[in-house]
C-alpha cells in the first residue's frame, strides 16, 4: 500500500474546525451522504461538504480558504439528516465560515449583513411607509427603540466578533 | 390560543402584505399574536451566525427570551427565523452553551431559560384545521396546487418540537392545503430547495436552476394552478425568479405564488388588495376564478 504524507502547513485544520463547532468532522468517513443531498453540490460549488471535509482533514487550509462554497450553504440540514456518523456536516460548513471571517475571507453581502445588524438590529431592512397604507401597527422593532439597540450592540461587544475589523468601535455608554 | 408574535425583517419590510394576512387569519380564527417588543434580527444565518456561535446564542436567546417573559410560546412566520432559533434553542439545551449565554445576557438584564417553543405559523393552523374549514368564504375546488412546503421546517428533524412522519415526504402543508378544498399531489422535486437563502447572494444564476429543476418537475408532472409555500423566502424566491427565467427564455410559463397564510386570507374572503399586494406574478386572474 503506498502512503502519502502531505505536509501539515498551517497547523491542524481539524482541531481549528473543531474550535469553531465543526466537532464533528472527526467522526467523517467520507460516505458522501451529505453531499448527494446538498444543495451546494447540486449546483456546482467548488468544495460541497464532503470534498470540503477531506481537504480539511488533509491539512490542506490554504486550497479552500478563499473559496466561497461554504457561503452557498442555505443551512437546509438535509445533511444532519442523511448523515451516518453523526458528524453535522451543516455545522462544518459553518465553523470554517467563521475561521474564513477570521482570514479577511467574507463575502460581501456577509459584511453588510452584520453591519447592518449593528446599525440597527436587522440584516434586512426596508421601507417602513407601506405598513401604514396596509393599516398595520409600527412593528416594536429594535429598529426604533434605543433601549433596545443598546442591549443588541452591548451583546456582540462582549463577543470575538468585535476584533475582526468589520464593525466600527463605538464609545459604550 | 395566545403566542407571541416574532415577525423577524423579511416579512414586515419586504412583504408587509404576507403579515397582514397572518394577522388577520389569527384573529378570525382565535389565535391571539402578542407583538414582541424591541426584538432584533433572528439573527439570520448569513450574518452573526457566520461569524460567532457565542454572539449568535446570545442574540437568539434574547429574542426568545422576549416571549419567555411573557410566559409565551413564540410564532414565527420565516423559516429562516424558525430554522436559526431552533438550531439556537437546541445547542442551548448543552449546559456549557447556556452558561456562556447567560453570562453574556446578564451584561443587559435578560435571561433564558429555554422555557418558551419557537413555532412556525402553519403549525398553529394546523392545530385549528375544523375552524378554518368553517371559516371559508370561498375554496380551491377543482384547482391544482404545486406546494412547496421549504426545508426549514423540515430539517433537522433533531431541532423541532413539531415534525412530518417523513421530512422527505412531507404531507403537512398538503393536508392544509386540501382543506381549502384544491388537490394538492405530489411532484417528484416537491422537497427540493428552491435556491434562496445565501446561495442566492453569493450565486444568483446558480440559485436560478433550481427553481427551473423545480418549475419544469411541477409543470411536467401536475400541471399546477398556482403554487403555495408556507415559507417566505420561497414566496420571494419563486415569485422573483420566474420573471428572470422568462426573460431569459427558459420556461414560457409563469406560476402564481400564494403565501399559505395568503391564500386562506384570500379564501376566508378578506381585502385582496391588502392580503396579496406585492407580486411579480400577477395573481389577479386566478383570485378572480377563486372569489368570482
Amino acid at each position: 500500500m503506498k502512503v502519502v504524507k502531505l505536509p501539515k502547513i498551517d497547523g491542524d485544520p481539524v482541531e481549528e474546525v473543531s474550535k469553531f463547532g465543526g466537532e464533528g468532522i472527526k467522526k467523517c468517513i467520507q460516505c458522501g451522504a451529505c453531499m448527494s443531498v446538498c444543495p451546494v453540490a447540486m449546483a456546482g460549488f467548488n468544495y460541497p461538504n464532503k470534498k470540503l471535509f477531506k481537504l480539511i482533514i488533509l491539512g490542506q487550509r490554504r486550497e479552500i480558504l478563499y473559496d466561497p462554497s461554504p457561503w452557498a450553504c442555505v443551512a437546509c440540514g438535509r445533511c444532519i439528516e442523511v448523515c451516518t456518523r453523526d458528524v453535522n456536516p451543516f455545522s462544518v460548513y459553518f465553523a470554517f465560515r467563521r475561521i474564513q471571517t477570521r482570514e479577511f475571507s467574507v463575502p460581501s453581502v456577509a459584511e453588510e449583513a452584520l453591519r447592518n445588524l449593528y446599525e440597527t438590529g436587522y440584516a434586512v431592512t426596508g421601507n417602513a411607509n407601506i405598513r401604514k397604507e396596509l393599516g398595520l401597527p409600527e412593528v416594536k422593532f429594535a429598529l426604533n427603540n434605543g433601549e433596545a439597540l443598546k442591549e443588541i450592540r452591548c451583546i456582540i461587544e462582549s463577543t470575538e466578533i468585535m476584533q475582526l475589523g468589520i464593525l466600527p468601535r463605538r464609545e459604550m455608554f | 390560543m395566545k403566542y407571541a408574535l416574532y415577525l423577524g425583517c423579511q416579512i414586515p419590510f419586504l412583504r408587509p402584505d404576507l403579515e397582514v394576512a397572518i394577522r388577520e387569519v389569527s384573529l378570525a380564527l382565535g389565535i391571539e399574536l402578542v407583538d414582541l417588543e424591541g426584538y432584533s434580527c433572528c439573527p439570520t444565518w448569513i450574518s452573526v451566525p457566520s461569524y460567532d456561535i457565542e454572539a449568535w446564542l446570545a442574540l437568539s436567546a434574547r429574542n426568545i427570551a422576549l416571549a419567555e417573559e411573557k410566559n409565551l410560546d413564540m410564532v414565527v412566520g420565516c423559516n429562516n427565523c424558525y430554522s436559526v432559533l431552533n438550531h439556537a434553542r437546541y445547542m442551548l439545551k448543552d449546559e456549557k452553551w447556556r452558561e456562556k449565554t447567560n453570562r453574556i445576557l446578564s451584561k443587559v438584564g435578560r435571561v433564558y431559560r429555554g422555557s418558551s417553543k419557537v413555532l412556525h405559523i402553519i403549525h398553529i393552523l394546523e392545530s385549528v384545521e375544523k375552524k378554518i374549514k368553517k371559516s371559508l368564504k370561498y375554496d380551491l375546488k377543482g384547482l391544482t396546487v404545486a406546494v412547496q412546503p421549504g426545508c426549514h421546517t423540515l430539517w433537522p428533524e433533531r431541532v423541532m418540537d413539531i415534525r412530518e412522519e417523513n421530512p422527505f415526504y412531507p404531507k403537512k402543508l398538503r393536508e392544509l392545503v386540501e382543506i381549502l378544498g384544491a388537490s394538492a399531489p405530489h411532484y417528484s422535486r416537491m422537497e427540493f430547495c428552491c435556491g434562496m437563502g445565501s446561495m442566492k447572494t453569493i450565486d444568483y444564476e446558480r440559485s436560478l436552476e433550481f427553481v427551473l429543476e423545480k418549475l419544469k418537475s411541477m409543470k411536467e408532472e401536475i400541471d399546477p394552478d398556482m403554487i403555495v409555500t408556507a415559507c417566505s423566502s420561497c414566496y420571494i424566491q419563486l415569485d422573483e425568479a420566474q420573471q428572470k427565467l422568462e426573460r431569459d427564455g427558459k420556461i414560457d410559463f409563469k406560476i402564481p405564488v400564494f403565501y399559505y397564510p395568503q391564500i386562506l386570507a384570500v379564501c376566508m374572503g378578506f381585502d385582496v388588495s391588502k392580503v396579496a399586494r406585492f407580486s411579480s406574478i400577477p395573481k389577479d386572474e386566478i383570485i378572480r376564478r377563486i372569489v368570482g
